[in-house]
């Protein structure tokens, strides 16, 4: 898999027993250091689930006001840290649409910086826009494990293992959701196309 | 014979490369705006602000019972004090005195014809 972005997102989580420990006897700077070495991994996660930069941002806070207000009760399973950020963002972002019945669409890239991985990854500049919003309408139409997955795997680049502590899956377990997701996605694309394809026929 | 099936499989690890590809270049990583960072971070590290939601809910809690208690007492009170201030009035105006013993007659009860 890809790891050459974001490498400093993906620190060992054993760095963050001594923060973790210093946050829950209320050590704001030990939680704001916590803050600044995950809010971009769950800031992203939560832009693609929502699609949406202010709920992102509103989303975001509300995680890490949550954590804050619960660290003390955090409890080392063996999991990461991010594991558990992950998950309060998850639940987040559930209430978050079961609250909005009306789906946005996704503002993306407008306003906001991004990476450029056009040199990295040449295909990155042949894929039209039409069909990125397209992949990403999909993307949003997948079950939750699936965006999640999706989202690790390909924006902050984990691999299977580090995907499966964070969705509490074992490794091959990620490995098998991730083949059927990227199947389903191929296949409704190109039910997309044949459809969009029928109807320019019919136009004409 | 064999070249069949595995043509098949051929291209649809191809096809799943391509996927993949696309997915990677639509999913590009977001830089959140560096405002909303340091202010976030400002109100998390920022321990009074970051205690006063808890704070407010409990706040909250003891000043609506305060309210409420002090709303109950002083309407109590006020109504106490306005009916003596009342019926002090009308004493020294006499209107009572007057009314006491129509009041403490009972009304006879009308007579019955035969």
């Amino acid at each position: 898999m890809i790891r050459t972005a974001s490498k400093g997102a993906v620190l060992p989580d054993n760095q963050d027993e001594s923060l973790l420990i210093r946050a829950g006897q209320g050590d704001n700077e030990a939680f704001g250091v916590l803050y600044e070495r995950y809010m971009s991994r769950i800031y992203n996660y939560i832009y693609y689930r929502t699609g949406s930069q202010l709920d992102a941002e509103d989303l975001t806070a509300r995680v890490f006001f949550r954590a804050m207000h619960h660290i003390q009760n955090y409890q080392d399973r063996g999991l990461p840290f991010s594991a558990w950020l992950y998950r309060i963002a998850h639940n987040l972002v559930a209430n978050w649409h079961r609250d909005n019945s009306r789906r946005k669409e996704i503002p993306l890239d407008d306003c906001l910086l991004t990476y450029s991985y056009q040199d990295a990854y040449p295909e990155a500049a042949l894929v039209k826009s039409e069909e990125r919003e397209r992949l990403l309408r999909l993307l949003r139409k997948l079950p939750a494990e699936r965006q999640q997955l999706l989202i690790l795997k390909f924006v902050e680049h984990l691999s299977n293992a580090e995907i499966g502590q964070i969705m509490g899956r074992t490794e091959g377990a990620v490995k098998s959701l991730y083949h059927r997701t990227l199947l389903s996605l191929r296949d409704e694309l190109k039910e997309i196309i044949a459809r969009e394809g029928s109807n320019i026929e019919d136009l004409m | 014979m064999k070249a069949q099936p595995n043509q098949g499989v051929a291209n649809r690890n191809s096809e799943i490369h391509k996927m993949e590809a696309q997915l990677q270049a639509v999913l590009k990583p977001v830089v959140p705006r560096p405002e909303f960072v340091s202010d976030l971070k400002r109100r998390l590290t920022n321990k009074p602000e970051a205690s006063v939601p808890i704070k407010i809910q409990e706040h909250d809690i003891l000043q609506y019972g305060l309210l409420t208690a002090a709303g109950l007492l002083s309407g109590t009170l006020l109504l106490i004090f306005g009916v003596k201030a009342v019926v002090s009035l009308l004493n020294s105006l006499g209107v009572l005195q007057n009314l006491k013993p129509e009041i403490g007659s009972k009304p006879n009860p009308p007579m019955q014809t035969a």
